[in-house]
């Protein structure tokens, strides 16, 4: 009978006497394998790209809604106006009028892709893009005049001053409104993956009395905050219902099928107020943007 | 050159000779056994619902999706796996941080009275009880076990045959804000004279308080040139499968309390057992000099504050600083 797709033959020789029994156990091993065939019969290396219906075994190529990039500088005041509250990211740019390229939304960085489980296993998120914002036109000039004999303090607007970025992901079929916060332990429901955070430390920046860039010497950087961003996040299929995801840890749960849409989101801590240039004087005078861009952002889709 | 099923030819009116049929029964079943390829099969006509899942490639995830971070104290040199403490983050959006599951820490709220042995830290509660991260302060006492330690990320797998493994990670290094050898330690010193010392006496001009040289650099004494001598403390992150590295930081400074790591590598690998494995490692890093020490070699913020403690038992540490937080380590093998 067969074993794992195997077809055995009963063994006779020249010279024995051939029964129905021979044949038919023969006849009936072949049967057996009509759904037992697997990857036990095939010649290593004997199947190769030819075979295949498609290339699509992983899926990601260019002008799909599942890949969206922008090239430009963005300079404009797009900060998350209140404390804490995610946004979605604006990577647009007004004059000279600069949009997104690909996904689904000429102003942010968003993508969708359809998801069947039947057919898809895995997919990753990759997001890249630069950041940079100095910080030290913040608020007033000078250390903060309520605690002037400490030579360690700065304007408040200056202090804990940084911003998390995430890839927000939808449900199969889902709305990006949904669960706008950090996916953890905590908050299950959240729909945020791959957090990640850029802030000052304070200690470097405690000296800073309102000047742009301000470096105190050559080894510190002080009021600016200059880093590339870049986020990784993953989800899958389910495997069995027992262990639905034994292969991972805390992957992204895509069980059920429909379309994806994700996008990248920020915030920041305080309010978009609080981020103001307040000097007297001053040409910067509310002026105190991010700038960022150069975004790349995709979901990778893998079949089998 | 395929193997090709060969064929004894039988005609019409010939007297039926057994090696000829049992020949061709054998060809065709040991073809069928294991030998079938590309000869065998249309172009094309194996469709991706065919296939086994798995087949070509599989993503291991793991993503820490979670308030805890790994923090280091750097009282280990060189090279780890192993982070001494794990934290948990006050929010999901505060930059604070606080909670120390700790291996020998205690923790305590302003009034003593939320003091907890150190075997209950696998729980939360107690320290978010203390609600302000301010008012929780840390003590040492006794010598570290391997309780608490936490390995950090890693993935063990195994291929059954050669197959390319291509590595992604990302996380957030944090600096501890208020509490590091990074910041200042007047405030920490300030707290605990309040509360063990002299408790609810703050120290006054009487009792000046010793810092690092602040902002971050730490100022080795006994050198002329003090500044171009001056150490800050820097993270160093790389990414191994089966031991051979594949991606490695440089010297990632404290510059930010908060900044974005990203490690990206690969390597092909025969089949059996892997792993891929997060590593890490601090060390004091001199700009002037362009040269760095190891991270346990020297606790400047420590000997300045056992100056002013007390002979009790209790010694306050403040080289727990640099933490990592969620962190994805995302491995795909591709077979084909």
């Amino acid at each position: 009978m067969a074993d794992d797709g195997f077809v055995t033959v009963s063994d006779f020789r020249e010279g024995d006497r051939l029964s129905k029994d021979h044949l038919n156990e023969t006849k009936d091993s072949w049967k057996s394998v009509d759904s037992e065939v697997g990857e036990l019969n095939i010649r290593e290396e004997g199947l190769d790209r030819r075979m295949f219906d498609t290339d699509n075994t992983w899926n990601d190529f260019f002008g799909s809604t599942s890949r969206c990039q922008q090239g430009a500088t963005i300079d404009s005041n797009w900060m998350p106006l209140s404390d804490g509250i995610w946004e979605p990211i604006p990577f647009w740019v007004p004059s000279p009028y600069d949009t997104v390229t690909g996904g689904i939304h000429d102003h942010y960085a968003r993508i969708q892709f359809d998801w069947n489980p039947q057919i898809h296993t895995y997919v990753i998120f990759r997001a890249s893009f630069r950041f940079r914002w100095d910080v030290g036109l913040m608020g007033g000039s000078g250390y903060d005049p309520g605690d002037i004999d400490d030579d360690d303090n700065f304007v408040s607007n200056r202090d804990k001053v940084f911003v998390q970025f995430g890839i927000q992901v939808s449900r199969p079929g889902g709305s990006l409104s949904d669960d706008l916060h950090i996916h953890s332990f905590n908050f299950t429901n959240g729909r945020i993956f791959a957090p990640t955070q850029l802030g000052l430390s304070y200690n470097y920046s405690s000296d800073c009395t309102g000047a742009y860039s301000a470096i105190g010497h050559k080894f510190d950087r002080r009021t600016a905050m200059t880093s590339s961003i870049t986020m990784v996040a993953a989800g899958q299929s389910w495997q069995n219902s027992d262990e639905p995801l034994t292969n991972s840890n805390h992957a992204i749960d895509f069980r059920n099928a429909g379309p994806v849409k994700a996008q990248l989101v920020w915030r920041q801590y305080g309010s978009n107020s609080d981020r103001q240039c307040t000097i007297d004087g001053s040409d910067a005078w509310g002026r105190v943007y991010p700038e960022y861009g150069n975004m790349q952002f995709f979901a990778q889709t893998f079949m089998r | 050159m395929t193997w090709r099923k060969r064929q004894e030819h039988v005609m019409d009116g010939d007297i039926v000779e057994p090696s000829e049929w049992r020949i061709n029964q054998n060809e065709f079943t040991s073809e069928f056994n294991g030998y079938l390829d590309n000869d065998n099969l249309h172009n094309h006509s194996i469709h991706r619902r065919l296939v086994k899942r798995d087949t070509f490639t599989k993503v291991y995830v793991d993503q820490k999706q979670s308030l805890y971070g790994y923090l280091f104290s750097h009282k280990q040199s060189g090279w780890t796996n192993q982070c001494d403490f794990l934290v948990k983050q006050s929010g999901d959006r505060s930059s604070e941080w606080f909670g120390i599951a700790s291996r020998h820490t205690e923790l305590m709220d302003e009034n003593w009275s939320d003091r907890t042995n150190k075997e209950s830290f696998t729980g939360w509660n107690t320290v978010e009880s203390t609600g302000n991260p301010d008012q929780v302060l840390f003590y040492e006492r006794g010598q570290p076990t391997s309780r608490y330690t936490a390995e950090l990320p890693h993935r063990d797998f195994v291929t059954d045959s050669e197959a390319m493994v291509i590595v992604d990670f990302h996380g957030t290094v944090s600096w501890l804000h208020g509490r590091g050898t990074m910041a200042s330690p007047d405030d920490f010193f300030f707290n605990w004279y309040y509360r063990n010392e002299s408790p609810g006496v703050y120290p006054g001009e009487d009792y000046p308080i010793y810092t690092t040289s602040g902002n971050g650099f730490h100022k080795p004494e006994n050198y002329y040139y003090e500044y171009r001598a001056a150490r800050t403390l820097c993270s160093m992150w790389r990414i191994t499968v089966d031991g051979m590295i594949v991606a490695e930081t440089g010297l990632l400074g404290s510059e930010y309390q908060h900044h974005p790591i990203y490690l990206c590598g690969a390597i092909p690998v025969s089949s059996g057992s892997h792993r891929v494995q997060l590593e890490a490692q601090t060390v004091w890093y001199a700009p002037g000099l362009d040269k760095t020490i190891q991270s346990s070699a020297e606790f400047p913020a420590l000997s300045k504050i056992d100056e002013k403690t007390p002979s009790d038992g209790y010694r306050a540490n403040l080289t727990t600083d640099c933490v990592l937080r969620w962190p994805n380590l995302i491995t795909q093998v591709r077979s084909r």
